[in-house]
């Protein structure tokens, strides 16, 4: 009883403690953050509260008072736009330099009176871009290009006498009060005087697009979008996905839930359908829920995929035949500490047939890994472990490493002058214990540090020892030991508008158990620069040699490339390069070979606008092919001149 | 008077004659042709009986030796002729019957009935020679051989000896002249064979001697290259395979193999249905196959509880066949022989395809090789054809490698139209599609933002919570009008607070840090600099600092 009513005496007092507090500070507050600022500086232009409609609304104040202008403070939504304030008699006014974005604005205004009265004021108005829509724009962009050989030019074989090539960028936005609506795209038309091969094919193509409708609503946000989609759901699920179709995102509070519909295969250009329609034979449809917890520090989240995918497709080749599957995944992500400690766990299941036309069908395993990182102060650490089995695939996932089962580490910090990162990594696969394979460890661990003391003389060296060796080994099978040691370093001048770089890398691979993969590998390079306004040139020099110990043999290789730029008459003329050349030789006379391959590009442009065309050029360009086989006496050369015009018409509204 | 018995006797030869023409003798005649018939030769003989009335009856024939009677068939008129054929086949005489079957005759022929007619089947003998001509078709050691020895001539039978030399072992010679069987050695062979008939005049001879050539076995080695091999258990494989023939008794042939096996422990896990033919010049040859195993074949081989299968090809052509094998060893991704098993390529964008304006710099292109095993991998990044730079990387981690594009000098960029980028690996050699990706350019002039220097604070500096001076500098001729600098949290995009000057420097007041700043955090920050059209005009690149916590030193 008397404890509780020292307890009830004792909030008694902490109340009025509280209460006399905020009374002295009413009472005895500077006037500066009270009202009566608000009548020393007054937002005129727009009205406080008031909509504004303008992509760079105009925003005048006036000034009651004499204002200190070394003490004003002008912030905009977080934006520090004091430099740029206009001052005038009765106040000042400023202009955005970049489009401001729709929706609501906060002005704040503070500094000190001529009257040595310090004030803050802030006022809160908002814009859209047009009457009809807060935000709307179409940008547009044409370009035409049309090549022809010209006489004298030697006749390669499959190269077209001439070209035309044309395409539209397009870009675009509308949105009103909960809806905003956005399509890009580039849509191509491509011919010439011999049949292509594609891609591209002939004639039109959209080459890619992607149509987004989001609505904002009071309690639910949903986002829909086809075309060109890149979906990352997870590392070990549906990571960096990039293909065409189509996704629903709905979100409620803290919970969304994602829905998605891709085709199977990367595809170049429109290929007849929005990637929407089929099964799943050739396409991979998922679905994805998450919810974020304690104020966004834990997020729970649950991903399943199933579908197909090719072999090889636009942009990929792989050894592997259709396949099919699905897969299942849990995700945990938190941020701890302010942020300092981040935490990411993923477990998961999946269902996978690597070859659809055989008679096995699809194989379980599973998958899992917890990591972690931290940054405190100067210092980073990451760890995580993982463990993946041998059956554990995914479609559209091709990056998973399977059969692996360790841990990886790394660890850094950085200093004024210095940079060090260390890392140690150490893994082995058959994690099953299959006794008809051996187990193999492989273990990394390096170093890369970065000197800065020198400003103009940036440095870094980096090293790094793997190792793989075997245990567990089955009769009759060999052990493997493998190691090998990498070491680069590079060096860089940078004065004003030169730049000289220096790289160099050793390579040395050792197989214990067998010499025949013994190989030593160095590259040298050199890559100097210089950039000025109306010249770039950016020669560059390597050298590689390779040397496989078995054989005794070294192959070298020289390559020299050449860019340059040159305005040679501002805004009318231009005058650009590029050039290889490459020898490559062996010591056992097995190879000897070099070829030599420029280009260069004459460009003349039109200040004047002739009927339609609003950026007309007219371009000379020179090709040369050199290739030259000295060991079967065999030389190629081909040289040819093209004239080229280009335009390019560009609207917006 | 003694007209009238000369008369008498004309006149009754005369009615004899009229009487013999009007009603002629009724008998069986045999004549043969020849008279006398050559044995082992055809002989004709013609029976003719003639009968009063229209008959009805079957003559039958005994020729006389052991053959038995025979039928010359029912005669059905008169007189009746039949004709008939027969070979005696020993000489001698003979007595030739031919007469009515009393069971089948209706009319009986006159007599004799049975005739007869003696004749002497003669023997004649051929002058007998050997034709076959010496050398006898070569032969081959342990391939079967056979060659008949004929004659001309001769009275049958007639039967071969060797009477000297040998023949090839393996091969034996039947009475018949008949040479068979399978040499065992090669060599050339010389023997003397004779013929002998049966004349019964007395036998004749035949002799020749006849070489024969019997070349060595011919023997066929195949081998495949190479001999043995691993592949990762988690991946597809293609594999080139050498198969190389040689035999010094094959001249210029063409051998086949009709499929491929993969064989398991005496078990075939997996086929190559594809026949593949080999040319052999001047008794060698080789053809190379690029082998698919299958994921299928590597798990058919574990179910058995193996990680070894073969691949196994069969070549036959001019009786011989011979198998090549080549030893495959299944191990884990990394202890497989550095191989590759996937390439894929893709923009900053996650793509195959970008669009870029004419001298924009290209975003950074990326190969991911997928591999088993590490090794050296040479390769080399093609614009348009065309080598642009190389690749040398000794590969030591497992299963995944990135190779990014160069930067410095990046792909061109200053041709507009459409671009077509590979990267080609060249070590170690495989039989890949290698993919393409495409970047277009289109020709319309990249605003080239230039470059601003950040000069303070240097990067990574470490700074006291306290107002402070950022500076950054413009190198070009002609500067900004108007600059915006970012401040970001470490790693995060978005912009904590940012401030729009006319100068190269902005300071961070006491107030402003107290608003958006925490002591002991790291932030990162930038520039942009804008034209008098408010379009961006220059750009720095990134800083890091530290501000120290308070009561730090």
């Amino acid at each position: 009883m008397e404890l509780n009513l020292r307890a009830k005496f004792k909030k008694a007092g902490i109340f009025t403690l509280v209460t006399v507090s905020f009374l002295i500070l009413i009472v005895f507050l500077p006037r500066d953050v009270r009202g009566e600022n608000k009548q020393m500086i007054k937002m005129i232009i727009p009205n406080p509260g008031a909509e504004v409609i303008g992509k760079k609304p105009m925003i005048k104040c006036r000034v009651a008072q004499a204002v200190d202008r070394e003490t004003l403070l002008v912030i905009l939504d977080n934006t520090d736009i004091t430099g740029i304030v206009v001052f005038t008699e009765e106040g000042f006014h400023v202009k955005s330099v970049a489009i401001l974005p729709s929706g609501g604005h906060t002005l704040m205004i503070s500094g000190v009176s001529m009257a040595g009265e310090r004030f803050e004021v802030s006022f809160d108005f908002s814009s859209r871009h047009s009457a009809q829509f807060d935000e709307a724009y179409s940008n547009n962009e044409v370009t035409v290009l049309y090549d022809r050989v010209m006489p004298k030019s030697d006749k390669s074989e499959g190269e077209p006498d001439s070209k035309v090539e044309a395409n539209l960028t397009t870009d675009n936005i509308l949105q009103t009060n909960k809806w905003r609506i956005l399509l890009n795209s580039n849509i191509r038309y491509f011919d010439q005087s011999t049949s292509a091969f594609p891609p591209p094919p002939k004639g039109v193509e959209i080459i890619n697009y992607l149509l987004t409708a989001k609505y904002r609503g009071n309690e639910l946000d949903f986002t829909a979008a086809t075309g060109d989609l890149q979906l990352n759901e997870s590392e070990n699920t549906v990571a960096y996905l990039s293909r065409r179709g189509g996704q629903l995102l709905l979100e409620h509070k803290n919970f969304n839930l994602n829905s998605f519909v891709l085709k199977s295969d990367q595809i170049f250009g429109f290929d007849g359908d929005l990637g929407l329609e089929g099964d799943l034979d050739d396409h991979i449809v998922g679905v994805s829920g998450a919810v974020k917890l304690f104020s966004d520090k834990l997020q729970l989240k649950t991903v399943y995929a199933t579908g197909s995918e090719p072999g090889e497709d636009f942009g990929s080749w792989s050894t592997s035949g259709d396949k099919k599957g699905n897969v299942i995944g849990f995700i945990m992500g938190s941020h701890l500490l302010d942020d300092r400690v981040i935490l990411d766990a993923e477990l998961d299941f999946s269902r996978y047939d690597s070859d659809i036309l055989d008679e096995f069908g699809s194989e379980s395993d599973k998958a899992y890994r917890i990591g972690g990182e931290t940054n405190i102060g100067n210092y980073s650490l990451q760890a995580l472990y993982r463990y993946t089995g041998p059956e554990y695939q995914v479609v559209g996932n091709p990056s998973i490493q399977k059969d692996l089962q360790g841990i990886s580490i790394q660890g850094g910090t950085t200093r004024e002058n210095h940079a060090i990162t260390l890392s140690f990594s150490q893994y082995h696969d058959n994690v099953k214990n299959n006794p008809i394979y051996s187990r193999i460890k492989t273990v990394a661990f390096g170093g890369d540090y970065n000197f800065m003391g020198f400003q103009e003389f940036p440095m870094g060296i980096s090293f790094e020892r793997t190792s793989l060796t075997s245990s567990r080994e089955p009769e009759f099978t060999d052990p493997t030991r493998t190691y090998t040691d990498t070491l680069t370093g590079h060096i860089t001048y940078i004065k004003d508008r030169l730049s000289v770089g220096f790289q160099a890398g050793y390579g040395f691979q050792e197989d214990r158990i067998s010499d025949f993969n013994d190989t030593t590998n160095i590259n040298l390079s050199l890559s100097p620069s210089y950039s000025w306004d109306r010249l770039s040139i950016y020669p560059s020099f390597s050298f590689n040699r390779s040397r496989a110990h078995f054989t005794d043999v070294n192959t070298d290789t020289y390559t020299t490339n050449m860019s340059f730029n040159a305005k040679l008459i501002p805004e009318k003329m231009a005058c650009e390069f590029s050039g290889t050349y490459n020898k490559t030789t062996a010591d056992d006379n097995s190879t000897d070979m070099d070829t030599i391959n420029a280009s260069t590009r004459i460009s003349y442009f039109f200040t004047n606008k002739f009927w339609i065309m609003t950026n007309p050029a007219v371009a000379l360009m020179a090709q040369y092919n050199q290739s030259r086989d000295r060991l079967f006496e065999q030389e190629n050369e081909e040289f040819r001149i093209l004239l080229s015009f280009t335009n390019n018409i560009s609207f917006s509204f | 008077m003694n007209i009238r018995p000369h008369l008498c006797v004309y006149v009754s030869v005369i009615a004899l004659l009229l009487f013999i023409s009007a009603n002629p003798l009724y008998a069986i005649t045999i004549s043969s042709s020849p008279v006398n018939p050559t044995v082992n030769q055809p002989v004709t003989l013609t029976i003719t009986s003639t009968y009063t009335v229209t008959p009805s009856c079957e003559i039958l024939v005994d020729f006389g030796d052991d053959s038995g009677q025979v039928s010359a068939g029912t005669c059905f008129v008169t007189p009746c002729v039949q004709v008939l054929t027969h070979t005696y086949t020993a000489p001698g005489q003979y007595t030739i019957l031919a007469g009515e079957n009393a069971n089948l005759c209706r009319v009986s022929p006159g007599g004799p009935n049975p005739a007869t007619l003696q004749i002497n089947a003669q023997a004649v003998c051929v002058p007998m020679s050997i034709t076959t001509p010496s050398p006898l078709p070569p032969g081959s050691a342990s391939q079967p051989y056979t060659a008949q020895i004929n004659i001309s001539g001769g009275y049958p039978p007639v039967s071969f000896f060797k009477i000297s030399g040998e023949l090839p072992p393996g091969l034996t010679m039947d009475t018949s002249g008949r040479i068979s069987g399978t040499p065992l050695s090669g060599g050339t062979f010389s023997f003397t064979i004779m013929a002998e008939d049966a004349c019964p005049n007395g036998k004749q001879s035949a002799q020749r001697t006849f070489s024969l050539y019997i070349s060595q076995a011919a023997t066929m080695g195949v081998t495949a290259l190479p001999s043995s091999f691993t592949i990762g258990r988690g991946a597809p494989t293609t594999k080139s395979i050498t198969f190389t023939i040689s035999s010094a008794s094959l001249g210029n042939v063409q051998l086949t193999s009709s499929m491929g096996l993969f064989m398991a422990g005496g078990n075939v896990v997996g086929e190559i249905p594809s026949p593949i033919n080999i040319s052999i010049t001047n008794g060698s040859g080789k053809v190379t196959e690029t082998i698919y195993i299958p994921i299928a074949v590597i798990k058919r081989t574990e179910n058995l509880g193996l990680s070894k299968f073969t691949y196994q090809r069969t070549f036959s052509g001019q009786s011989l066949s011979a198998t090549a094998r080549s030893n495959i060893t299944i191990t884990t991704d990394a202890g497989a022989e550095f191989r590759i098993s996937g390439t894929r390529l893709f923009f900053e964008n996650n793509r195959p395809e970008i669009t870029i304006s004419s001298n924009q710099p290209l975003p950074e292109l990326y190969a991911e090789i997928r591999h088993t095993g590490t090794g050296l991998l040479k390769g080399y990044w093609e614009v348009d054809g065309k080598i642009f730079s190389n690749v040398f990387k000794t590969i030591s981690n497992v299963d995944r490698t990135i190779i990014t594009s160069p930067s410095m000098p990046s792909f061109p960029t200053f041709d507009p139209g459409t671009h077509v980028v590979r990267f080609i690996i060249t070590s170690p050699q495989e039989n890949i599609d290698f993919p393409k990706v495409i970047y277009f350019v289109k020709p319309v002039a990249y605003t080239k933002q230039l470059p601003i220097r950040l000069v303070l604070p240097q990067d990574n500096a470490s700074l006291k919570f306290t107002s402070g001076e950022f500076k950054w500098e413009e190198t070009h001729s002609v500067k900004s009008a108007t600059y915006l600098i970012e401040f970001r949290e470490m790693a995060e995009e978005k912009t904590i607070f940012s401030a729009y000057v006319t100068k190269g420097n902005y300071r961070l007041s006491d107030d402003l840090l107290g608003r958006y700043f925490k002591a002991g955090e790291n932030y990162q920050w930038s520039v942009t600099g804008f034209d008098t059209d408010d379009e961006i005009y220059s750009v720095s690149g990134r800083f890091s600092f530290f501000f120290m916590p308070r009561n730090s030193k």
